[in-house]
């Protein structure tokens, strides 16, 4: 874990990183998926579709290292997820596909009735929030609607 | 009892190959399926831990256990009283099934999409500008002696593709197998496939479409100013432009990479012509990777019924087809739909925010094997049966050709025997609604 006092130092500063953002399969994300379990194995699920591949050089640069977590930001919203080195070359992150990335892509499909689930620029900094469960990240979307309701 | 040459009915490879061992209604061992495709045997033979397996209701926010005439009463009722449902999913069900979803489309004059529309809806799209010189997994296995893998990670999506189809099989003509082939992987980063390439070539997100035009000026006798193009030493695409050249028979694997990037349906009408121009010195050949198991049989069965492959419009009673507007994210992220079946297709957990929270707001039905962020914001839950191993179907694999799925399992209920008979069911109801 990255000391205390450097992540303060960090948030403090706020730095952020602009990187493009890759979603796609995994096998662990495929094998949950597959299993059925996205609900009745929720946590599982989580961990498999919640971690954000980062290249080494992005993640000192914003002062995180494997399994802490960084926020994901785009126009669309943010999301918080966990961060784990990887072969990614610099700006580029990899996010296994699932509702929690799907958070923040974009519905523009230029035309195409396909999103950018691959390339669209966001930003990435260092946070303290908390990795939604499944049951959090859906139920927010019921809330909404009786919001509306009301 | 062992069943032989069983079908895993998740990915576009549609491994027919699997053996699988059944003792008293439950598999005890299953042989040659990936770690995916054994993920759903064994969901499927534990009884199904997680499957659903009675109809489910929500009432004023609570979820109730329905009978099955009265959720199926309560689905067509949802279809025909509402001005722009829409039927989505099938891609992992059998054509059959969706001949009965297109029929129940026309019969209620709502839209039919499938997964195919945001996935390789755009590698589609380039097919009809361009036209694709195709071929089937057979070919590659026997002929090829150059594989590319551009904007796709089957080690991780499609985990038999190298060693069943593409790279490992000795062949026919390749007897020495990965030996006598040469494989490619152009890819924005260094993914599981690329590690075991012989030759990966990185490319700068979002510029696919430079890197296939500057290969496009090569093989048609051009020269390149340009030191890098899209992150790439000309030095290196021109090496690349020469091993497509003067392969025997290559086959480029099209992968989302592609058609989830800026450019999409683009970037796949330059791919093409580049091959055509590369068929003028060799023999090229294009296969996309599609991701579910029967993806491809949606667009040929709503091909063969309707004359297009996918987002079909019934409003006016006759199809019309519309990518880009009658898709289904732009008509969600625009609030156009007003109730929808999905089918054994978790929209809610694949489709952007904006679409998502649309979801939330009309009436949903979903037909799924299991619980999943969809069924939860669903209205009415129907319990799914597996196609392919439940069931029997016909399906299309990634190549386009059509195969047959037995089934060697009985589904955990006895109301329905296939998403067939369900669909028609709900068919019927509609029908006798309308008189």
């Amino acid at each position: 874990m990255i000391p205390e006092g450097l992540q303060d130092y960090r948030l403090f500063l706020g730095l952020d990183l602009k990187v493009v953002l890759d979603t796609g399969s995994s096998t662990r994300q495929g094998k949950v998926m597959r299993s059925g379990g996205k609900i009745t194995e929720g946590e599982e699920y989580k961990r498999a579709s919640t971690v954000c591949y980062m290249n080494v050089g992005d993640m000192s640069f914003l002062g995180v290292f494997n399994g802490d977590n960084v926020e994901l930001s785009s126009e669309e919203g943010s999301v918080v997820l966990s961060a784990e080195a990887s072969s990614s070359p610099a700006g580029v992150v990899f996010v296994p596909k699932g509702p929690w990335i799907n958070s923040i892509i974009s519905s523009e499909t230029s035309q195409s009735g396909s999103p950018r689930f691959k390339g669209m620029t966001i930003s990435v900094s260092a946070s303290k929030g908390k990795v939604k469960s499944v049951d959090e990240l859906i139920g927010r979307y019921r809330k909404a609607v009786r919001k509306n309701e009301k | 009892m062992i069943h032989r040459e069983v079908t895993c009915p998740v990915c576009g490879c549609g491994c027919d190959d699997i053996t699988v061992k059944v003792d008293g209604g439950k598999i005890s061992d299953i042989r040659g399926a990936c770690l995916v495709g054994r993920a759903k045997f064994i969901e499927v033979s534990e009884g199904g831990k997680h499957r659903i397996r009675k109809p489910l209701m929500r009432k004023n926010g609570n979820v109730k256990e329905v009978s099955w005439d009265k959720a199926l009463d309560e689905a067509a009722e949802i279809l025909t009283s509402t001005k722009k449902p829409l039927i989505y999913g099938f891609s992992e069900n059998s054509c059959e099934a969706v001949k009965i979803g297109v029929d129940i489309a026309e019969e209620i004059g709502g839209f039919i999409d499938s997964q195919s529309s945001h996935c390789h809806g755009p590698t589609i799209l380039g097919e009809q500008m361009v036209g694709i010189p195709s071929c089937t997994l057979g070919m590659v296995a026997n002929y090829a002696d150059l594989i590319v893998y551009w904007g796709a990670n089957p080690v991780d999506s499609h985990p038999r593709h190298l060693s069943r189809f593409s790279v490992y099989p000795r062949g026919l003509y390749r007897p020495e197998g990965r030996r006598d082939r040469k494989f490619i992987v152009i890819d924005t980063r260094k993914t599981c496939t690329g590690k075991i390439a012989s030759t990966f070539i990185q490319v700068e997100p979002n510029k696919d479409f430079e890197l296939i035009s500057a290969l496009r000026i090569l093989v048609e006798g051009g020269e390149l100013e340009e030191s890098e193009i899209a992150g790439v030493p000309v030095k290196e695409i021109k090496k690349l432009a020469k091993t497509l050249t003067t392969c025997e028979y290559g086959v480029v694997f099209v992968g989302l990479g592609l058609t989830h990037s800026e450019g999409k349906w683009n970037n796949i009408d330059n791919l093409l012509n580049l091959v055509r121009s590369v068929n003028k010195h060799t023999r090229l050949s294009v296969v996309a990777m599609r991701g579910h198991y029967n993806v491809a049989g949606f667009n040929e069965v709503l091909t063969w019924r309707t004359g297009y492959p996918f987002s079909v419009d019934f409003q006016r009673g006759y199809p019309r087809y519309n990518p880009g507007e009658n898709s289904i994210i732009d008509m969600l992220a625009k609030g156009e739909i007003d109730a929808m079946l999905s089918i054994s297709a978790d929209p809610a957990s694949h489709f952007p925010k904006k679409c998502v929270q649309h979801l939330a707001k009309i009436p949903l039905i979903s037909i799924e094997l299991a619980r999943t962020p969809t069924t939860e914001l669903s209205d009415l839950v129907i319990p799914g049966v597996v196609a392919g191993m439940e069931s029997p179907a016909s399906y299309y694999r990634m190549d386009n050709v059509p195969l047959i799925a037995k089934k060697f399992l009985d589904p955990p209920f006895s109301q329905t025997s296939s998403d067939e008979e369900t669909l028609k069911m709900i068919y019927q109801r509609i029908l006798d609604k309308g008189k």
